[in-house]
């Protein structure tokens, strides 16, 4: 019964299947389906192609400078910058930082009658004429050293094993809780150069250890009690982070005193009454030319370079660089947006609705992606890109018919 | 009063995009607002009834004053002054009191000139300056190719930037380059230079270590490479620094080197007028355009 009641059922789901297929068929291979098929091609080879050629990098980089170049500068100047220039390096350590390690001594400590909460020194004090001079430090604030490696690799990786050397010429009988040290290796673009990114944790023969501007805001962290801060810095990321560039060349926004200068005015200070009191001085080189950098907003010397990572940091507000496979993905995904746009609604509509949603979008992926709403000119070019196609190929459309017709009467 | 709402769903649309819009104006522009930038500090001080601003918070010592602030005495007693510095340390308001008013010192002189607001902060850049950069950036030729990087070592460096002359075995003389160095042994890393117009810097630095003695500047050493520029960078116990080196063959040389010698003369007679990383940039040019000149040789 059930077999001779189930025949007509299954040759009318037969018969459905078939119909379905053949529709499916049908659209399938429609001059419209056809059409999106080869835009949606067109888009993924042109965006590969994009991709491949570092346009999209090139964008990238072009609206992150931008970015930069516009970032309001930091108003309370917790940064203040010491820096040794020719004339110091000429009248102060006249043949070498390391055989005048007493004179960089006396600069520290210079520094410190200002009552700073935390001093950076950007200087490599591993040759041994330190061990002897680094007894003279007096101050009563956290110190961290640059720490060299025996060997700056060409490219930085976590599970690389870089060899540490020693600070303070090998010294460790110094008062370990006020001390301490960090690499300061600076991350070169390899495209253009510049330096845009930075990294909190290094890894070495001693497992992972801080870079030297990690090492100064995590000291900084704990002398003012700043737990979210401590825990920011404390954060392990595999992946490199944006340098947040603030400010002018010049860094005009911060303190920033030649080593003469400041042995000139710290004679006059007192640790409650100086202009540097509780706040991070970086002491750094920017003699003879050397650590000079090319960043977003133009060459600066390294030590302006670390002061703008810790104000980053300070700021809170840090961003990943996004992988290219994450930038690849959202371009497609912008793209295949817009087709379909264009696919399920009547063109006029397609058009006003996408000239309203395209720097939504844009700046949506660049809020996503960056933290930040500046970045959307990358996402924004692709996005108006495909729409100049998606007119021309409606312009195309429309005309064509019309010009054989009258090619077709201007024959006849 | 009558108030009528539509409730419409074009309205109400139109309402979430001028909030949208709002919103996200307000995220781009907030960072913006509020912020005082600072321009100096007070270096010294005499007295307690000295204000920016009229706040009411005093100035004393190590204070630091915003950009466009105005400095007042409330109660000034003849002998009151205010020293201000800028961001750099360098005094830019010298202001003293007699017993009726203060005012400006300019040198050394009655100190009665009106008190000028502290200067304004330098003008950040403008949303269009910026991106008329980054467009230059995208299409602009770099100069900076011709600037120093990365070079964070300790010491002067002492190595120049110089044409060296290649004999038939490979071998080169590196008195121009080492001129300035002390005798001892020098770990050279030497490699391919590039070109400006698009050219990569392939292949494998050669590492070369150079016994240096002044005294036999002349000494060929093998580099056993080909002719083209080249960056060499050197290490030392704790110095290192870096040049840029034009490796050229013996039968066509001597020009090339000549004009080099002579330009590179003229740049270091600037002395100390122009400053040093200016003058190196200005040879790494010369060296490169005749890098070029020979390569299309």
């Amino acid at each position: 019964m059930t077999r001779v009641a189930g025949k007509p059922a299954v040759r009318r789901f037969k018969a459905r299947l078939y119909a379905l297929l053949l529709r499916l068929r049908v659209r399938l291979i429609s001059r419209r389906s056809l059409r999106t098929a080869i835009a949606v091609l067109a888009v993924l080879v042109l965006t590969w192609i994009f991709g491949q050629t570092g346009v999209l990098d090139k964008l990238d980089r072009v609206g992150s400078d931008i970015q930069s170049r516009l970032n309001p500068a930091p108003a309370d100047g917790t940064v203040a910058v010491v820096v040794i220039d020719d004339n110091d390096y000429r009248q102060i350590f006249d043949g070498g930082i390391p055989v005048n390690a007493g004179r960089l001594i006396d600069l520290v400590n210079d520094i410190a009658k200002g009552g700073p909460s935390v001093i950076g020194i950007d200087i490599d004090s591993s040759p041994h004429q330190f061990a002897e001079t680094a007894k003279a430090l007096n101050c009563n604030c956290t110190i961290v050293w640059e720490r060299e490696v025996e060997e700056v690799p060409e490219t930085v990786e976590v599970n690389q094993e870089l060899k540490l050397l020693p600070i303070l010429g090998g010294r460790s009988d110094l008062n370990n809780a006020r001390i301490s040290s960090g690499i300061p290796i600076l991350i070169d673009d390899p495209e253009d150069g510049t330096t845009r990114l930075f990294q909190r944790y290094f890894g070495t023969d001693n497992g992972l250890f801080p870079s030297f501007t990690t090492a100064l805001t995590s000291a900084y962290a704990k002398e003012k009690n700043l737990a979210s801060l401590s825990s920011q810095v404390s954060t392990f990321s595999d992946r490199e982070l944006l340098i947040r560039y603030s400010g002018d060349q010049q860094g005009s926004h911060r303190i920033q005193l030649t080593a003469s200068k400041l042995h000139e005015l710290s004679q006059n200070w007192r640790p409650d009454a100086s202009p540097i009191e509780g706040r991070i001085v970086l002491l750094g080189g920017a003699y003879l030319g050397q650590d000079q950098h090319k960043t977003p907003i133009g060459q600066i010397s390294g030590v302006e370079i670390l002061a703008n990572v810790i104000e980053t940091e300070l700021h809170g507000h840090i961003a990943t660089a996004p992988s290219r496979v994450v930038l690849y993905l959202l371009d497609l995904f912008e793209a295949f947006g817009l087709i379909l746009m264009f696919h399920f609604w009547p063109f006029r509509t397609a058009i006003l609705r996408s000239v309203a949603l395209i720097p939504l979008v844009a700046a949506l992926f660049s809020f996503g992606v960056y933290s930040d709403v500046a970045h959307f000119g990358q996402f924004l070019v692709v996005l108006v890109g495909l729409l100049f196609y998606e007119l021309y190929e409606h312009f195309r459309r429309e005309q064509f018919p019309h010009l054989i017709a009258e090619n077709k009467s201007g024959l006849h | 009063m009558h108030v009528t709402i539509k409730n419409s769903g074009a309205t109400v649309l139109a309402g979430i995009r001028t909030l949208a819009a709002c919103v996200f104006f307000m995220l781009a522009a907030v960072e913006c607002i509020g912020q005082v930038p600072n321009v100096g500090w007070v270096v010294d001080v005499k007295s307690q009834s000295w204000h920016v601003n009229r706040q009411q918070e005093f100035l004393t010592k190590g204070k630091l004053l915003p950009a466009e602030g105005i400095l007042s005495n409330a109660s000034p007693v003849d002998g009151d002054y205010l020293v201000v510095a800028n961001m750099h340390g360098d005094i830019i308001r010298r202001l003293r009191c007699s017993n009726s008013s203060c005012g400006a010192c300019v040198q050394n002189d009655s100190c009665a000139n009106p008190i000028a607001p502290l200067p304004k902060a330098p003008e950040e850049a403008g949303y269009l300056s910026a991106a008329i950069d980054g467009i230059k950036d995208l299409f602009g030729e770099h100069p900076e190719r011709y600037s120093v990087h990365r070079s964070r070592g300790l010491g002067r460096s002492c190595v120049s930037d110089t044409v060296v002359v290649f004999n038939s075995d490979g071998g080169g003389s590196l008195e121009g380059l080492l001129r300035n160095c002390a005798e001892g042994t020098y770990d050279l890393e030497i490699r391919a230079a590039g070109s400006t117009h698009g050219g990569g810097q392939g292949g494998p630095p050669r590492e070369v270590v150079v016994s240096w003695n002044p005294a036999n500047p002349n000494r060929a050493v093998p580099l056993d490479l080909g002719a083209g520029l080249y960056i060499l960078e050197y290490t030392r116990d704790w110095m290192s620094g870096t040049a840029w080196v034009l490796l050229c063959p013996q039968s066509s040389c001597s020009a090339t080197a000549e004009s080099f010698n002579a330009f590179a003369a003229i740049v270091d007679g600037w002395g100390e007028q122009v400053e040093s990383e200016t003058r190196i940039a200005y040879k790494r040019a010369y060296l490169d355009k005749l890098s070029e000149q020979k390569g299309k040789e």
